[in-house]
């Protein structure tokens, strides 16, 4: 029945596949990870954290709260005080400091770290990042799972965890097998529709049902104590549950956002509030994806972590000790296919980006270019074979990130 | 009921055999075979309409006008009008519009986020604290845990109860004048409005560090609530906002008169707030225990002249946002349809800041005057001075309270955009907000997108701005919308309703010269967007040429000051296509992407939809479903999609309705209540 029940998804999954993102030119490419994108919303403080510097590094002005030996070192990479607990996993991470964002409010740069592109005024009928990787991960558009609030862009793929599965536990088998009956026939309907929005629905429509058909052949995911700390215990139960769905094939893109960092009063404590609370979580999460395997290998080598704010911290203390937006942000990639060990880009002495080679990710004397948040968007499409110029960005390659 | 409607029943003498008469909501029912209608207006030859598509169209309107759906005699009397001609049809709207229904549905049309019931605003938190009790010898004792203020939020409070039962104090508070309560002393302090040890700060929750400087809850616990009562504030706050809406639309009003005035419909909490300010003002504290509301629409308890602007001085537009900032952004969305963009921004930028800005507003006039922030800075913070005196929690600060008689200026697009210049209050600032020409064109542009969703045009809101200009109430913008809307699907081809045009000259112009044409006249200026992507440049850069291609496709560009038509669209996105990728397949794919490939269905509202889920099953859903979620309960027609979420949502209030119903074949009933040509607004082709 089972065995059916998948066939039946795979099926109506192959029918659906053209609906799913063009991919590149390229010929053949690996199989596609799982991506799992952590929006630390408010802004995490670089210098805190994936940036690190030392007193001779910066000018005097620049706020720098933590001597030297807070700092890890592990090879090229270094990580602050707040992000100490990420540094086990260094020789799986990759740093990119110095990613233009170019924005300095929530609302517009929320909406384009979701697109991965910049300048691209939300509320229409954007795309976002999450599901044009979720249409490359296979035939069949698996919902993207989302927890937390996502700000204006909204994936089209999208499932609200929180309510959806709390609505869904509450069904009997029998009516939870009319839903998937009644989503199924939905996708049939639009799927014969001319316009082109109807067969895309369609085709969503079909992978929620697959989704639906593995879900319910599984038992729920066991809530395990990750952390003491009462303000992670979401958290800790929203990475529990991206395991699950990683796991169990159920989801190919997860988007958790925890708005924690925006610490306009008291940065040094804020920001050290949230982390220490929060990042420990997230390495609980790299460490139980260490541990565990499927048929395709170690699920780190599997999952693709992507770690960032929608915008950096001006590097001076404002008179309440906290500090205002910053256009700049510090990248975390981990897991799948991320030259771990690496740290690539430069910020100069008053935090800003410096010039970098392209190629390399390495620092120039001269010459050179920033890197922006359309070239990391477009680097990690070409990775998984969609080619980010179809869908309007036209950010440059960066070899070094996505070998 | 009108004139036009006699002809509808008329009309419907002709099909009465064909047309279900029943009381009962029944969304989409046939009018009958046969029943088809061929539209009178417009002369000629008109084709006959499938009576399906008539009562999927009336059902529609109903829907749009007041978020109800018809019953079976509703919808059979809108097809009749519909199918008679242009006439009837805006009779009949007309007539829809004019209901206490779609009064009562206009706020939540005209401003989703803004009415959005189940989304406290962002800094709710900094009207009150929180008390938190003790129990002692059977008795509950109140206190205040203190912590600090950060953002909407106070944090780090001590739990621990400052005194035990026998050194707590009765008060009586100003939610229960009538029964006294025990409150600890150090929480209560009923001397103390202001700190005393900063600068005269008020003691309210926007002030950090309030208990380092003497301040408790102050007099009838001002300053304080029960945390069971603060949902009931958030409540009469949301509703103040919306029943004044649907107050001034129930009369016909102009929209400029949401913004303008003392008078607003609000129950006695909101207007207990509004004489809060003025003991914080210096009133005696007495007035918080004096019942001087009245129900209904009055004016409210007034600081100085001036200092009401309609709803823009309400607690609810107050607690927009926690810095003032915030809170003139979501007025500029809510009267103009202007949205932070904050794009461009550099990190030089931001250091050439003033080295001074470092408190809220501190360095504003710097801010505003520098290029690239004057973009937002020059219309958000000369606007802020408006407002200045009211804090996010709605407290009256009289430290930053402009001088009587002061005056400021209003910009809108930068620090070279000068709007005019009024007295420096809410009413001045309103005066002049309503004035300008993007007041009228935001009430377009939200009633074009709450009727025709994501496929409203630039022509939509041209000609609802038309209407505007002669009648600027929301029931002549609706009424006008909806006839255009219900038209456009009649007379269409494609369900879609799209309206073709036809500009023949620019149809045939080369890529060069649409570039000329379309693309030069900003980005050859020199300035900002040139940056950007010059026109100069633009056919020699492959990257260039990809940005103007998606801004083209998406409809981003041109502005939409400067409509493009679709015909000629859809060329530049073609030739610019051609010029990018030679290789047929890859630009093919590129060029379904611009096509709606990648995206959904567009949907009713969630509430709409259970709506009509509950119509279909004969159930009232109201009482019997979770919440919808803020996620949705705070979005437009134009931005729902039948997303993976919406739709498992949809078909579970499906089982929910027809275990209410006591259905017995729960699978068909579900088909039946979620059938998608009932709850999508235009069934796809």
């Amino acid at each position: 029945m089972l065995r059916r029940r998948f066939l039946g998804g795979l099926a109506a999954g192959l029918a659906s596949l053209a609906v799913v993102p063009r991919l590149s030119r390229a010929t053949t490419r690996p199989r596609t990870p799982y991506h799992l994108f952590v929006l630390l919303g408010g802004g995490i403080d670089a210098i805190l954290s994936l940036d690190p510097k030392t007193r001779a590094e910066v000018d005097r002005s620049v706020d720098l709260p933590y001597d030297a030996r807070s700092i890890h070192s592990t090879g090229e990479l270094a990580f602050g005080p707040n992000m100490v607990s990420l540094a086990p996993w260094a020789g799986r991470a990759a740093v990119l400091r110095g990613v233009l964002t170019s924005s300095v409010a929530h609302p517009p740069a929320v909406g384009q770290l979701l697109l991965m592109r910049r300048g691209i005024p939300t509320g229409g009928k954007q795309v976002a990042f999450l599901d044009l990787v979720a249409g490359a991960h296979r035939t069949a558009q698996l919902p993207v799972v989302r927890f937390g609030n996502s700000g204006s862009v909204t994936p089209k793929g999208l499932i609200l965890s929180e309510t959806v599965f709390q609505r869904l536990l509450t069904l009997s088998p029998e009516e939870l097998d009319v839903v998937r009956t009644q989503l199924r026939k939905q996708a049939e309907w639009l799927a014969g529709s001319r316009d082109r929005e109807g067969p895309a629905t369609a085709s969503r429509l079909r992978g929620t049902v697959e989704f639906l058909d593995r879900l319910s052949a599984l038992p729920g995911p066991a809530a395990e104590a990750w952390t003491t700390a009462p303000d992670a215990q979401e958290f800790a139960q929203q990475l529990q549950r991206c395991l699950w769905l990683f796991e169990h094939d159920l989801t190919a893109c997860a988007l958790v956002n925890h708005f924690r960092w925006d610490t306009h009063i008291d940065n040094y404590e804020e920001q050290g509030r949230a982390s220490s609370a929060l990042l420990p979580v997230l390495a609980r999460f790299v460490e139980e994806l260490a541990k565990r395997t499927n048929s395709h290998g170690s699920m780190l080598d599997q999952v693709r972590i992507i770690v960032a704010s929608e915008l950096g911290r001006f590097p001076k203390l404002n008179s309440e000790r906290g500090k205002h937006h910053f256009p700049e942000i510090p990248m975390l990639f981990m897991g799948a296919g991320i030259p771990g060990g690496h740290a690539f880009g430069r910020t100069g002495r008053m935090m800003e980006a410096l010039a970098m080679d392209l190629n390399t990710g390495l620092a120039t004397g001269n010459g050179g270019s920033l890197v922006t948040l359309d070239d990391v968007g477009a680097t990690l499409l070409r990775s998984v074979g969609v080619d980010p110029e179809l869908h309007g960005n036209s950010g440059r390659h960066l070899p070094f990130l996505v070998p | 009921m009108r004139r036009g409607l006699v002809a509808v029943v008329c009309f419907l003498v002709a099909c009465q055999n064909h047309a279900p008469r029943s009381t009962k909501p029944d969304v989409h029912a046939d009018v009958g075979p046969g029943g088809g209608a061929t539209p009178r207006s417009g002369g000629g030859a008109t084709p006959k309409i499938d009576p399906k598509r008539l009562n999927e169209i009336a059902a529609d309107l109903f829907v749009l006008a007041s978020d109800h759906v018809p019953s079976g005699r509703e919808l059979a009397e809108a097809a009749g009008a519909l199918a008679a001609g242009e006439q009837e049809l805006r009779a009949f709207i007309a007539g829809l519009v004019a209901t206490d229904a779609s009064s009562a549905f206009a706020p939540f049309a005209l401003f989703p986020w803004e009415s959005n019931p189940e989304s406290p605003p962002q800094s709710f938190g900094q009207l009150f604290f929180q008390l938190s009790t003790f129990e002692q010898a059977g008795q509950t004792v109140y206190f205040l845990a203190g912590g600090n203020v950060v953002g909407g939020d106070i944090i780090a409070g001590s739990t621990k109860p400052p005194c035990s039962l026998r050194e707590a104090e009765r008060v009586r508070p100003w939610w229960d004048p009538e029964h006294e309560i025990l409150v600890c002393p150090s929480s209560h302090r009923p001397d103390r409005i202001r700190a005393i040890n900063g600068k005269h700060q008020l003691c309210s929750p926007v002030t950090a560090a309030f208990e380092r400087q003497g301040c408790g809850c102050g007099p009838s616990l001002m300053y304080c609530i029960k945390s069971e009562r603060l949902d009931d504030i958030g409540v009469s706050m949301r509703k103040e906002f919306t029943d004044t809406i649907a107050w001034s639309v129930g009369q016909d009003r102009p929209l400029q008169d949401l913004f303008r005035g003392r008078e607003t419909v609000r129950d006695r909490w909101i207007d207990w707030l509004y004489r809060r300010q003025l003991v914080e003002s210096g009133a005696p504290a007495e007035l918080l225990s004096n019942a001087g509301w009245v129900e209904g629409r009055s004016p409210r308890p007034e600081l100085h002249p001036g200092a009401h602007a309609g709803l823009l001085s309400s607690p609810q537009v107050a607690a927009f946002g926690c810095e003032p900032r915030q809170r003139l952004m979501a007025i500029s969305n809510l009267i103009w349809c202007v949205k932070p963009r904050s794009v461009a921004v550099t990190a030089d930028t931001v250091f050439r800041l003033p080295t001074n800005f470092r408190a809220p507003m501190q360095g504003w006039q710097l801010l505003a005057s520098m290029p690239v922030c004057d973009g937002c800075h020059a219309r958000l913070d000369y606007s802020v001075q408006f407002f200045e005196g009211i804090t996010a929690g709605f407290h009256y600060d009289s430290r930053i309270s402009p001088r009587p008689g002061s005056t400021m200026n209003m910009y809108m697009h930068d620090q070279f955009d000068l709007r005019g210049h009024g007295e420096q209050t809410p009413a001045g600032f309103a005066e002049l907000a309503v004035s300008q020409p993007e007041f009228g064109a935001c009430m377009s542009k939200r009633v074009a997108a709450h009727v025709f969703g994501q496929h409203a045009t630039e022509d939509d809101v041209a000609s609802l701005l038309e209407v505007f200009e002669t009648r600027p109430t929301y029931r002549a913008l609706l009424t006008s919308a909806l006839v255009s809307y219900a038209e456009r699907r009649l007379w269409s081809a494609g369900e879609r309703g799209e309206t073709a045009h036809a500009d023949p000259a620019a149809a045939q112009l080369g890529l060069g010269a649409l570039v000329e044409q379309y693309c030069s006249d900003c980005h050859d200026t020199g300035g900002p967007a040139e940056q950007a992507w010059g026109s100069s440049r633009a056919l020699a850069d492959h990257s260039a040429m990809v940005q103007a291609l998606d801004s083209i496709g998406d409809r981003r560009m041109p502005p939409a000051r400067d409509p493009l038509d679709p015909a000629v669209r859809q060329r530049f996105v073609a030739l610019l296509a051609e010029r990018i990728w030679p290789d047929a397949e890859t630009r093919n794919a590129a060029l379904d992407n611009y096509s709606g490939r990648l995206n959904n269905v567009e949907v009713h509202r969630r509430s709409s939809t259970t709506k009509i889920i509950g119509a279909l099953t004969g159930v009232d859903l109201d009482g019997a479903l979770a919440k919808i979620t803020p996620f949705y309960a705070g979005r437009g027609r134009d931005e729902q999609e039948y997303t993976p979420d919406f739709a498992l949502n949809t078909v579970i209030d499906g089982v929910a309705a027809c275990k209410l119903a006591g259905a017995k074949d729960l699978a068909d009933c579900v088909e039946r209540a979620t059938r998608l040509d009932a709850i999508l607004p235009v069934a796809p082709r």
